[in-house]
């Protein structure tokens, strides 16, 4: 009875069994690795050497790379919208630090909000979603201007998405039919 | 008009059809004076399909002094709706009469 043999060459030395589904995986899986170690270190030492960004910035932001004297090389560039990147970075602080000393937090279901926004046509919004939300808006400040901490609390984390996603859910089968119509029409208007 | 062209309404659609016949609302204020007909997480929906068919008519109302957020929408019978309305008033009529 023999063992298994390990695949060896003519002269004795085992060799390494090399398939394209070994290439297939460690290929990428060895470029990813490196890559993202080489942006790790970097990104630290960028971190390290301004003390201006959050490690958040620093980490998925545009680098900012910076000279021996302190300057940022892309600070004299002006992005697409016409901004410096020091002026993006102050109005973000500005922003986080509005945000932070504000105690009027944003109105609820914004998120749900563009969420529609984003899948539904601009009618469908302005017929349905956004008065629903305008509804939930008025309810939820009716509710901080009487004081009515709790109901606010309510109207934010359950009565609201609930309607937002109730309304979505219902409107979902008529815009899928009146897309798929649509296909129809335009598929039997091509074969005539 | 043939009868497969006579516009259907349901319930909660003849629902708000009467009510706006009085007066324009907002969804929210539909949805207190049906008595528990209409839900308020399904107003909207109903009413963008009421429009869609041409029997109600909305628009973003001015937001009061000193209140921010989205518009609220007000919505009101158009001429077709309120033909509809006529039209099933009549016809329940004559049908308890009968």
């Amino acid at each position: 009875m023999t063992s298994p043999s390990v695949p060896t060459s003519s002269r004795g030395a085992p060799t390494y069994n090399f398939t394209y589904r070994t290439a297939l995986v460690w290929i990428p899986v060895t470029t990813v690795v490196i890559v993202v170690a080489w942006w790790l270190v970097f990104a630290s030492y960028f971190y390290l050497r301004q003390r201006k960004h959050t490690l958040r910035v620093t980490l998925f932001g545009i680098p900012c790379f910076v000279t021996i004297d302190g300057r940022r090389v892309l600070d004299g560039v002006r992005t697409i919208d016409g901004f410096t990147w020091s002026e993006i970075e102050n109005a973000t602080r500005a922003k986080r630090e509005t945000a932070r000393r504000c105690p009027c937090p944003a109105p609820p279901c914004g998120t749900l909000d563009g969420v529609a926004r984003f899948f539904w046509s601009d009618k469908t919004y302005r017929s349905v979603f956004r008065p629903a939300r305008a509804d939930i808006v008025y309810d939820w400040s009716i509710a901080r201007m009487e004081g009515a901490r709790w109901r606010a609390r309510w109207i934010r984390l359950v009565r609201g998405p609930v309607t937002m996603l109730s309304n979505m859910s219902l409107q979902l089968p008529f815009s899928v039919g009146g897309a798929l119509r649509i296909v129809a029409t335009l598929i039997s208007k091509l074969r005539a | 008009m043939t009868p497969d062209e006579f516009p259907r309404l349901s319930n909660n659609e003849y629902n708000v059809l009467n009510q706006l016949a009085v007066r324009e609302k907002y969804g929210l204020e539909l949805v207190a004076g049906s008595e528990g007909q209409l839900s308020r997480n399904a107003v909207y929906v109903l009413l963008g399909r009421m429009e869609d068919k041409g029997l109600v008519e909305g628009r973003e109302a001015p937001a009061p002094a000193g209140q921010s957020g989205p518009p609220r929408r007000l919505y009101k019978l158009t001429g077709h709706g309120a033909r509809v309305l006529h039209a099933y008033g009549v016809a329940f009529a004559a049908l308890e009469g009968a």
